[in-house]
């Protein structure tokens, strides 16, 4: 399910043999492109509404807003580890094998297919283990203003949840978080991700003796 | 040529469907089968990563970020039958046992399939699933059956 663009137009876009196979860098733009377009929509305003109502819920039963973000990055996570089989059944991405990779595929792809928003990575940290999706538009607070109170709230927090659930099934422990919001009077979204460890498979365990 | 049984197995090596097709005996304990195949297919595939050419050029040094490049298993073939195998970037793997005449026939091809329209619509998309379950779903095995029995290599 992605965002169309309230004028946004059913395309047809032809499959092109070689979208299956690209991976690298420009490809994912166009990688997320198609994905979209193949994608089923909804419009953008029944996103942005039926998300408000949740977040509303979501603080009318919890106390604090400390609570309240965790909630809201917790049902990311189940989403995101359930969106991760999704995305690559649907995306044309066939693999994500680094960090690194990571980056670009959820910042070009996921978030052009899921959000149909344009977003960059950028600030990466010496050690590449660190870095941010920097975006302008974000359509889960189109209609959105922050009362003071609830300044610190992380209104679209479900996002993090989703990155770190899907990155998770690709044996990425993250941390994710929103540092600058548009919400919050920044000119723009900057989302921070850090690796926190990379998974193994583990060997299954020998129970012969 | 046909089809004898499909596994879909996760990460963890939890069997998540154990499916007889044209399959004419049942293995004395199908779980302890199960078992051995994941045990197998881990080393295998493993192996097949060490084997790997490409791997020295992947290497970043720091082996932190960077996984081996992905050499993946596809299929192997025994004097009567052959085995296919498909892995997902998520982990999942989907095993289909057949016949040995399949020249010209992508099973993988099939294999994929089954995980993007099949397990993602009816499994993945389904609120009442938790992950990791064997899969009961009896709209998901309806779907499936009836993409198995209308595979050419079926018969």
């Amino acid at each position: 399910m992605a965002v169309a663009g309230l004028k946004g137009k059913r395309q047809r876009v032809k499959e092109a043999a070689g979208a299956l196979s690209m991976s690298k860098g420009g490809n994912m733009q166009k990688l997320g492109e198609l994905a979209l377009q193949k994608g089923e929509r909804v419009p953008v305003e029944l996103l942005a509404l039926t998300y408000g109502s949740l977040v509303r819920q979501v603080i009318a039963d919890y106390e604090s807003i400390e609570e309240v973000n965790k909630q809201l990055d917790l049902m990311g996570y189940n989403i995101g580890v359930r969106l991760a089989d999704d995305f690559f059944a649907k995306s044309g991405v066939s693999d994500c094998r680094s960090f690194q990779d990571s980056a670009e595929i959820v910042a070009k792809v996921g978030f052009k297919m899921y959000l149909n928003v344009q977003a960059s990575v950028d600030l990466w940290n010496a050690d590449n283990t660190a870095y941010s999706i920097l975006f302008d538009e974000n359509p889960l607070a189109e209609f959105t203003e922050l009362p003071e109170e609830y300044a610190q709230l992380s209104f679209s927090n479900l996002v993090c949840g989703v990155i770190r659930g899907a990155l998770e099934m690709l044996l990425l422990v993250v941390k994710c978080e929103f540092v600058r919001s548009t919400l919050q009077g920044n000119e723009m979204n900057e989302i921070r991700i850090s690796l926190v460890e990379m998974l193994r498979e583990s060997a299954p365990e020998d129970d012969e003796d | 040529m046909t089809v004898y049984c499909l596994y879909i197995f996760n990460r963890y090596g939890e069997c998540l469907l154990y499916r007889v097709y044209k399959r004419t005996y049942a293995p004395r304990d199908p779980g302890d089968e199960q078992k051995n195949m994941y045990g197998m297919l881990f080393a295998m595939r493993n192996f097949c990563q060490k084997m790997s050419p490409a791997q020295a050029a992947e290497s970043d040094g720091k082996g932190l970020t960077q996984r081996e490049v992905q050499a993946h298993l596809q299929y192997y073939v025994a004097g009567n039958y052959a085995l296919h195998y498909f892995e997902t970037p998520t982990g999942l793997r989907f095993i289909m046992t057949t016949g040995t005449q399949f020249t010209g026939f992508d099973v993988n091809q099939c294999l994929r399939r089954i995980h993007a329209r099949l397990y993602v619509e009816y499994v993945v998309s389904n609120a009442l699933y938790t992950p990791g379950e064997p899969i009961q779903s009896a709209l998901f095995l309806e779907k499936l059956d009836a993409y198995v029995k209308a595979l050419p290599i079926y018969e």
